[in-house]
């Protein structure tokens, strides 16, 4: 291991000495310091801060990545065209113990500026979020929505009613002699999802209720959680605007204990509001009824997707959230270099720039490039999909590309951080498995094995 | 290799050629971009700042890309929420196209649109609606004098998102925006403080040298003329021409010269002028009135600092600004203490305000009427206005020549000021923009409409949250002119299919803003403009809407207003009488409490007029089951009512407060007692009011118990009164 970090210390200062990290971490200095003056947001502070972070992080992650590219690719490259290879490739050190080495090196320098950039982010953040706030609100916002980290809670869906409700239709259907008791089955899927989208949908002058369990306490008597929600109205209102009204109710009796607080909002977009937690999470529970204005309206309200009503509500601390981000941007790092240093094996610098550079390019733009193959970024084969060349080819070549190109949108820590959402570990994982041990098996397996049959002294395009 | 330099060579010349083409176009394309006024101006570095300059120059022909993907963006972050995104990212549009007047318009409609509804307190709202503003009003239009959208865009949040009650914080906009103009201008004048008689006579004049209203309307009447001659060419069908004059000779009708609208504009003409005429600087303003440069030196030693630095509005308001060091003692010098102040328990800043405003009066003499001390005021005025609001003298007196005595607290007031600007600004640009002068024009119309529902204010601010000072609205009688001219003037022009007075599209409109406006002149004694207007309904709407002959026009003047409140008063029965003197009752006493007290004697009046009329054969025993109790006893009745509306805020108890110091006395020992215990002492502990300084206890309630046992039994829940106990039930 001596001679690895040998290799990884001489790395590390040649990527002091590199113009284009220089020059990226001069810019990147200068954007940070600049930042908190010059982005004004939405002029609230909680606004500010959000940009703040937003920017800086992605700014961060941006120039480092094209550094990270650029370093990791002449490293080795740089060896093979000045032939110093030549004379480390002669010494008692083995083709391995190079690539760990260079790679290594590069993540040392990476985690060094990121460490450093990070200190410098969030200091200044810390400093931002303790200037005076002009509105009230504006400090509630920053210390229980940005300034944490939260965990998004869906309503709890009701099974057994709806599987109760399902099952009851399809013995009426039999009954009635409108259902073959052969489809019953089929027939008992289609009633559970039909119950379960009508358990969505509000219909005009009818109340929506949902219930939100395992929400942690409040710590203050103050402390606010946040409601978020996107509605549609069908049909759309012509000014696109819904009045909705929003009660929380007892969880165990269904009093009311808080105010009717109507609502005007946009059809189709996200919306929240905040609301004091102590007086409506009771037992980790809360219990949330969507009031459907006067029986005068005409629209249907309807919860679109999944996470169309949520709870937010604090399970951990900011500073634990900022590192898991920090984090991520590391293993995004790491796992650029490793494809740099792999590139760099077999092909010349420029190549290799060119090819990691669209490596980088295709991982950041993954959901346009599946939504351009006419599919989402949660693709799953459909068994029942017609067999054919056609089929078996997306069948196997979407979840191969879905595998050799990690999705870097979804392995971003910044947006769940500025959205005050706990980035939780799972996610992590995840990206660990995905970027760093992917990373790893690319370089030190194939990489390897190209490297350890490459003739060093043998010129390559 | 002889191949290459050749294919090289052609591929030169190609490029060369073809960069001369484009070339050639340019000038072209600049032509349409100006007809489409989507350049604010000649040159795109002109009066730029610095660092747009610098974008301008760094990103050149990649701007217009980078802009479209920050649209693309901003788009998707509003979608999501994520409004500080949005906001960050509308700015900085703005910075790499400042003279693309759209990415302006689009950005302030945003502000005060979408992002403000995200909001749920009126502070915050009042900020990103004012936001909206102030980026128009400070950036957009600073670089883009010419563009008439953005002048229609501020005219229109202030009609529309301001004036207009589809926002559930409309209230606290009008408050907002009445505190900053009351600050600075204070209350209109009254319409015979001002005037001076000699000058009326000449000035007074149906026949303005520059009638924007008829400006615009002629502009709108060629569009139409334009749009009427291309849909009959495609139809195959033959145009007649018609000229402006043609369509508008059958509509006009003299304005009145000599009335108190007229006594009204030319008051509010005269202070106006004098802060027109104001010096613009220091040195001018020590020229014409040496004793004010002691008086500055004396105010810059109290803090006060005035100079001719450029006024922005953050230092204005500031604490320390000239707003609370200037003007918030100066109003309190010349204006009577506003009736929250004398009903509040504690008063934390009465003493501070008072001690300021008593070493603002010893240096400036205002009380004492010092010219000076007044000339200082108004050169201050005149600066703020001109610097923080951006608001030109010149266009103020121009709106209130053209439409008439404006509130300037009113935002409707402002509406319209923006769009007289677009017009001048669109009558100087290159070419026609004909589209947005139509819109600006209707702006106008939407303006004179509230002004005639609200212009008549009673606004008192409570600095420490605005958005709880009392402001209550009237309709003003000072704008049926202006509004009647404008229907006759506006609405054949919009409406191609014709027709006498307004035409159709806006004959019930205008039909019905003639019977309202009757009836309030009626009512108001002013029975010979009432009769002016009755007769142009007559003579212009005879039938209805199927071509039959209107009855209720057959009527008498009289006999039409007050058959508006009961179909007959003959064959009524007791209930229907009481409906409709109550209801009148309550118009009453709304003039009473905001401060018209000529306007309640009157309307008083003919209540007593319509009692007398259904009385006069009642008074016999046959009738006892017909018969109303006395005059007094149902004013009494309606009285109690009124007071007994549920008090949801403060405002509602400031306004009660305010009739009850303007009741007769008769009618506050009337209702005293039945009041004092169910709804008094009530509202004044929940808004921590001062219970005998809110409503005193009339004098000699001694003797009026001895006399008048209560009428008012106690309530039951199996008392079922035939009238609404409550007003609104």
């Amino acid at each position: 291991m001596r001679r690895v970090w040998a290799i990884a210390g001489l790395t590390l200062r040649e990527g002091f000495r590199m113009r284009i990290v220089l020059v990226s971490l001069i810019v990147l200095v200068f954007l940070v310091l600049r930042m908190p003056f010059a982005l004004r947001g939405d002029e609230t502070l909680a606004g500010r801060l959000q940009n703040f972070l937003a920017y800086s992080l992605g700014a961060l992650s941006v120039l480092l990545s094209l550094a990270t590219v650029f370093f990791s690719c002449s490293t080795l490259s740089a060896e093979f065209r000045t032939r110093t290879l030549h004379l480390v490739a002669t010494k008692p050190v083995t083709r391995f113990q190079i690539l760990l080495g260079k790679w290594l090196g590069v993540n040392a320098l990476n985690v060094l500026i990121v460490i450093l950039c990070g200190a410098a982010i969030y200091g200044l953040a810390y400093f931002i979020q303790s200037q005076p706030e002009q509105f009230v609100r504006d400090r509630y916002k920053i210390r229980d929505v940005v300034w944490t980290a939260r965990h998004a809670a869906n309503p709890v869906v009701p099974r057994e009613q709806i599987e109760q409700a399902a099952q009851a239709r399809v013995r009426d259907l039999i009954e009635k002699g409108e259902l073959d008791p052969i489809r019953a089955r089929q027939a008992l899927d289609e009633q559970r999802d039909a119950a379960l989208k009508q358990w969505r949908v509000i219909r005009p002058g009818y109340v929506g209720d949902y219930l939100f369990e395992g929400l942690a306490p409040p710590e203050r008597e103050d402390t606010v959680v946040q409601v978020r929600f996107k509605l549609i109205g069908h049909p759309l209102p012509p000014d696109e605007t819904l009045t909705v009204g929003w009660v929380f109710v007892d969880p165990n009796s269904g009093a009311p204990i808080s105010p009717l607080v109507w609502t005007r909002e946009r059809t189709g977009a996200r919306h929240q509001f905040l609301v004091r937690a102590a007086p409506v999470i009771r037992d980790g529970r809360a219990r949330l009824q969507v009031v459907n204005a006067p029986p005068e309206t005409e629209h249907t309200l309807i919860f679109d997707g999944q996470d169309s009503l949520q709870i937010l509500y604090k399970v951990g601390s900011f500073e634990l959230n900022f590192v898991r981000a920090l984090l991520i941007i590391l293993l995004r790092l790491a796992l650029l270099s490793a494809v740099g240093v792999f590139f760099s094996v077999f092909v010349s610098f420029p190549v290799a720039c060119l090819c990691t550079g669209a490596f980088y390019v295709v991982c950041l733009g993954m959901p346009f490039w599946l939504e351009a193959m006419g599919v989402d970024t949660d693709y799953v084969p459909d068994p029942e999909e017609r067999r054919g060349l056609r089929a078996a080819w997306r069948a196997l070549f979407i979840p191969l590309v879905r595998l050799a190109f990690p999705n870097f949108s979804y392995y971003d820590g910044t947006d769940r951080l500025i959205d005050g959402l706990n980035i939780p570990l799972e996610l992590l994982g995840r990206c660990v498995v995905h970027t760093l041990l992917y990373g790893i098996v690319l370089l030190f397996v194939f990489g390897w094995w190209i490297f350890h049959r490459r003739e060093i002294a043998e010129v390559q395009v | 290799m002889r191949n290459a330099r050749l294919i090289q060579l052609v591929a030169l010349l190609c490029m060369l050629g073809l960069a001369a083409a484009a070339a050639s176009r340019i000038s072209t394309v600049n032509e349409g971009r100006k007809k489409l006024n989507t350049l604010g101006s000649t040159s795109p570095q002109e009066n730029a700042p610095p660092e747009y300059a610098f974008f301008i120059q760094a990103f050149g022909a990649f701007r217009g890309l980078i802009v479209d993907i920050a649209f693309i963006r901003a788009e998707t972050f509003k979608e999501q929420g994520r409004f500080f995104d949005a906001v960050q990212l509308a700015k900085w549009i703005c910075a790499l196209q400042p003279h693309f007047p759209t990415v302006w318009e689009f950005a302030a409609w945003n502000l005060s649109w979408n992002i403000s509804v995200t909001t749920y307190t009126p502070e915050e709202r009042w900020n990103w609606v004012y936001a909206g503003v102030k980026l128009l009003r400070d950036q957009g239009i600073p670089y883009n004098k010419r563009a008439v959208n953005l002048y229609k865009q501020i005219a229109w949040t202030f009609n529309n998102k301001m004036g207009e009650n589809i926002d559930d914080f409309h209230y606290a906009y009008k408050t907002n925006w009445a505190w900053r103009m009351h600050l600075l201008l204070g209350p209109p004048p009254a319409p015979l403080a001002e005037v001076d008689p000699n000058t009326l006579a000449a000035q007074s004049s149906p026949e303005q040298e520059r009638n924007l209203l008829a400006e615009a309307a002629r502009q709108t009447f060629l569009q139409n003329e334009e749009k009427r001659r291309q849909e009959a060419e495609k139809r195959g069908e033959r145009y007649t021409p018609r000229t402006y004059e043609e369509v508008t000779r059958t509509a006009a009708v003299p304005a009145l010269t000599v009335s108190t609208y007229e006594l009204a504009r030319q008051a509010s003409l005269q202070e106006l002028r004098r802060i027109h005429e104001a010096p613009r600087r220091l040195a001018e303003l020590y020229a014409q009135f040496p004793p004010a440069r002691d008086m500055v030196y004396r105010l810059r030693e109290l803090g006060i600092v005035l100079n001719d630095d450029e006024l922005t509005e953050d230092e204005y308001w500031r604490t320390g600004g000239l707003a609370f060091t200037f003007f918030a003692p100066y109003r309190r010098l010349v204006e009577p203490v506003t009736t929250l102040r004398t009903v509040l328990d504690q008063d934390p800043n009465a003493d501070t305000e008072r001690v300021q405003a008593e070493k603002l009066d010893a240096i400036l003499g205002i009380r004492a009427g010092n010219p000076a001390g007044q000339a200082l005021v108004r050169w201050l005025q005149k600066k703020v206005l001109a610097e923080v609001y951006k608001l030109e003298t010149e266009y103020m007196l121009e709106v209130v020549q053209n439409f008439g005595p404006v509130d300037w607290r009113s935002v409707d007031a402002h509406s319209l000021y923006w769009v007289v600007r677009g017009l001048v600004a669109g009558g100087e640009t290159v070419t026609d923009f004909y589209n947005d002068k139509t819109n600006t024009a209707r702006i106008m119309f939407f303006s004179l409409r509230n002004l005639f529902l609200r212009n008549r204010m009673v606004f008192e601010p409570y600095p420490p949250k605005i958005h709880l000072s009392y402001l209550n609205f009237g309709r003003d009688l000072n704008f049926i002119e202006p509004m009647h001219q404008a229907y006759i003037r506006y609405g054949p022009l919009l409406d191609p299919r014709g027709g006498p007075g307004a035409g159709n599209l806006y004959r019930i409109g205008h039909t019905n803003f003639l019977t309202e406006a009757i009836r309030m002149l009626y009512l108001s004694g002013r029975e010979a403009e009432a009769d002016h207007y009755y007769k142009y309904l007559q003579e212009t709407y005879p039938t209805n809407e199927e071509g039959e002959p209107n009855p209720a026009l057959a009527k008498t003047l009289h006999d039409y207003v007050m058959d508006s409140f009961v179909e007959s008063i003959q064959t009524a029965g007791v209930r229907e009488i009481r409906i409709a003197l109550h209801g009148l009752f309550t118009s009453a006493f709304n003039e009473l409490a905001a401060g018209d007290a000529d306007r309640y004697l009157r309307i008083v009046q003919r209540c007593q007029e319509l009692y007398e009329q259904y009385m006069k054969d009642k008074r016999t025993p046959l009738m006892e089951g017909k018969t109303l109790f006395s005059f007094t006893e149902e004013q009494a009745d309606a009285l109690y009512n009124w007071f007994a509306q549920q008090a949801l805020n403060p405002l509602m108890t400031l306004h009660k407060i305010r009739l009850w110091r303007a009741l007769p006395l008769y009618l506050r020992q009337a209702v005293y007692d039945d009041l004092l215990e169910r709804y008094f002492r009530p509202e004044c502990e929940a808004w921590e009011f001062d219970l005998a300084r809110a409503f005193p206890e009339p004098p000699g309630m001694e003797e009026y118990r001895r006399l008048h046992p209560s009428r008012r039994k106690p309530d039951r829940p199996e008392d079922v009164e035939t009238l609404p106990m409550r007003l609104g039930d």
